[in-house]
C-alpha cells in the first residue's frame, strides 16, 4: 500500500511526530508563560515593598517634599495595576475597548487620589 | 464675672461663654450635617448606578449580544476528537498572535466593570473626605497597622499569581497541576482573611468602629466590602477546584476557569489601589 512513494505507516508516523512536536512545543510555551508570570509576580512584590518602604521614610529629616512621595507611590500603583490587568487578566490580548477601559480606570483613580492628597 | 471670649473686639460687648460655645456647637453641627447628607447622597447615587449597571449588563449580555456568548462557548462545548483539537490548537497558535480575545465570559467582564466602578466611586468619596478633613484622616490612619496591609498585599498578589499559573495549566489540560495552584492560592487568601480579621479585632477592641469618625466609617465600609468580595472569590475558586477533579471538565469549560480567575484578579487589583490609599500615604 503506497501512495506516490509514501506508505500508510509513513503517514501515521508523520502525524504522530507532528502531534508529539506540538505537545513538546506546547510544553515549552507553557514553561515560558509560567516563567514570565513569575517575573511579573516578583516585580509586583518588590514594588509593594518599595512603596511601603517609601512611606516609612522620615521626610522632614531628609528634607523631601511629601508630594514627591505621593507621586512615587501612585506611579508604583499604576505600574502594578497595569501589570495585573495586562498579564494576569490577559487584557493585553483583549480588544482595544476593554484594554482602554481598564487603562483609564487604573490611571484616573490613582491620579485623583494623588491630587486629593497633594492639595490637602 | 464674664470671661473674655474674643467677641468683644467685633461687637464691643462681652458675650457670655455659653453663648459662644453654643454658637460654635451650632456651626460644628451644621457642618457635620452637611457631610452626613452629602455622604448619604453619594451612597444613594452609588446604589442607583449599581442597579443601572446591573440592568445594562443583563440587557447587553442577554438581549443585545446573546450570540457572542454562544459563539465564545460553542467551540469548547463540542466533543471533538483529540487529534482535531490538537491540530486546531496548533493552527490557533500560529494565527491567534494578532487576534484579540477576552479571557473568560463577556457577562463576567461586565460584572467586573460594574464592580470596579463601584470601588472607584468609594475611592473618590474617600479622597474628597480626606481633602476636607485631612487632620482627622491623618490622625486616624496612625491607628492602622501598615504591616498587616503589606502582608495582605503580598498574600493577594501571590494568590493572584498562582491563579494565573492555574489558568496556564488549565489551558494545557493539566488538571492536577491547576488544582494544586488553586489550592495554594486558596491557602494564601486564607492568610489575607486571617490578617484582616486580626486587624478588625484589634481596632474594635481599641474602641474604633463605623461610628467613630468619617475615616473609620470609610475604612470599615470599603475594606469590609472588599473582604466580602474576597470571600466570594474564594467560594468561586473552591468550586473551580472541585470541578477540576473531573477529567472531562477542562476541554469544554476553560472559559469558566478564566472567568473565575478574572474575578480573582479584579479583587487583587482593587486591593492594590486600596493599600496605598489607606496604609501608605
Amino acid at each position: 500500500m503506497a501512495y506516490g512513494g509514501f506508505s500508510l505507516g509513513d503517514l501515521i508516523s508523520i502525524n504522530v511526530c507532528h502531534l508529539a512536536g506540538l505537545a513538546m512545543q506546547g510544553k515549552i510555551d507553557m514553561k515560558k508563560q509560567i516563567t514570565k508570570m513569575s517575573y511579573i509576580w516578583l516585580a509586583l512584590i518588590l514594588m509593594s515593598i518599595l512603596a511601603f518602604g517609601l512611606s516609612k521614610l522620615d521626610l522632614i529629616r531628609l528634607g523631601i517634599n511629601k508630594s514627591y512621595l505621593i507621586t512615587a507611590v501612585m506611579l508604583l500603583t499604576i505600574t502594578k495595576a497595569k501589570l495585573i490587568t495586562g498579564f494576569f487578566m490577559e487584557l493585553n490580548s483583549a480588544s482595544t475597548l476593554w484594554r482602554r477601559s481598564f487603562n483609564t480606570y487604573i490611571v484616573i483613580v490613582p491620579v485623583v487620589t494623588a491630587l486629593a492628597y497633594g492639595f490637602a | 464675672m464674664a470671661e473674655c471670649t474674643g467677641l468683644e473686639n467685633q461687637q464691643g460687648l462681652i458675650a457670655p461663654r455659653e453663648f459662644k460655645s453654643l454658637l460654635l456647637r451650632h456651626k460644628h453641627r451644621k457642618g457635620a450635617n452637611l457631610i452626613e447628607i452629602s455622604a448619604f447622597l453619594l451612597f444613594s447615587i452609588l446604589i442607583i448606578i449599581k442597579v443601572i449597571l446591573a440592568f445594562l449588563r443583563y440587557v447587553i449580555t442577554r438581549l443585545i449580544f446573546p450570540r457572542v456568548n454562544t459563539v465564545l462557548n460553542s467551540p469548547m462545548t463540542e466533543n471533538k476528537p483529540i487529534t482535531s483539537t490538537l491540530v486546531a490548537a496548533s493552527e490557533s497558535v500560529s494565527t491567534d498572535v494578532n487576534t484579540t480575545r477576552l479571557s473568560g465570559d463577556l457577562a463576567v467582564w461586565f460584572f467586573i466593570l460594574a464592580e470596579v466602578t463601584v470601588f472607584a466611586i468609594f475611592f473618590f468619596a474617600y479622597c474628597s473626605m480626606y481633602y476636607l478633613k485631612t487632620d482627622m484622616f491623618v490622625e486616624s490612619q496612625l491607628a492602622l497597622h501598615p504591616i498587616a496591609g503589606l502582608i495582605n498585599t503580598i498574600a493577594l498578589i501571590s494568590s493572584s499569581y498562582l491563579v494565573a499559573v492555574a489558568v496556564i495549566y488549565a489551558k494545557n489540560q493539566k488538571n492536577s497541576h491547576a488544582r494544586w495552584a488553586i489550592f495554594a492560592s486558596l491557602l494564601l487568601s486564607m492568610i489575607y482573611v486571617a490578617t484582616k480579621l486580626w486587624e478588625y479585632n484589634i481596632l474594635i477592641s481599641a474602641g474604633y468602629g463605623l461610628s467613630t469618625n468619617t475615616f473609620f466609617m470609610f475604612y470599615f465600609f470599603i475594606t469590609g466590602f472588599h473582604f466580602m468580595h474576597v470571600l466570594l472569590g474564594m467560594f468561586i475558586l473552591i468550586l473551580v477546584y472541585r470541578n477540576l477533579a473531573h477529567p472531562e471538565f477542562l476541554p469544554g469549560n476553560i472559559n469558566t476557569v478564566e472567568s473565575a480567575a478574572s474575578y480573582w484578579h479584579m479583587v487583587d487589583l482593587v486591593w492594590v489601589i486600596l493599600f496605598p490609599l489607606m496604609y501608605v500615604i
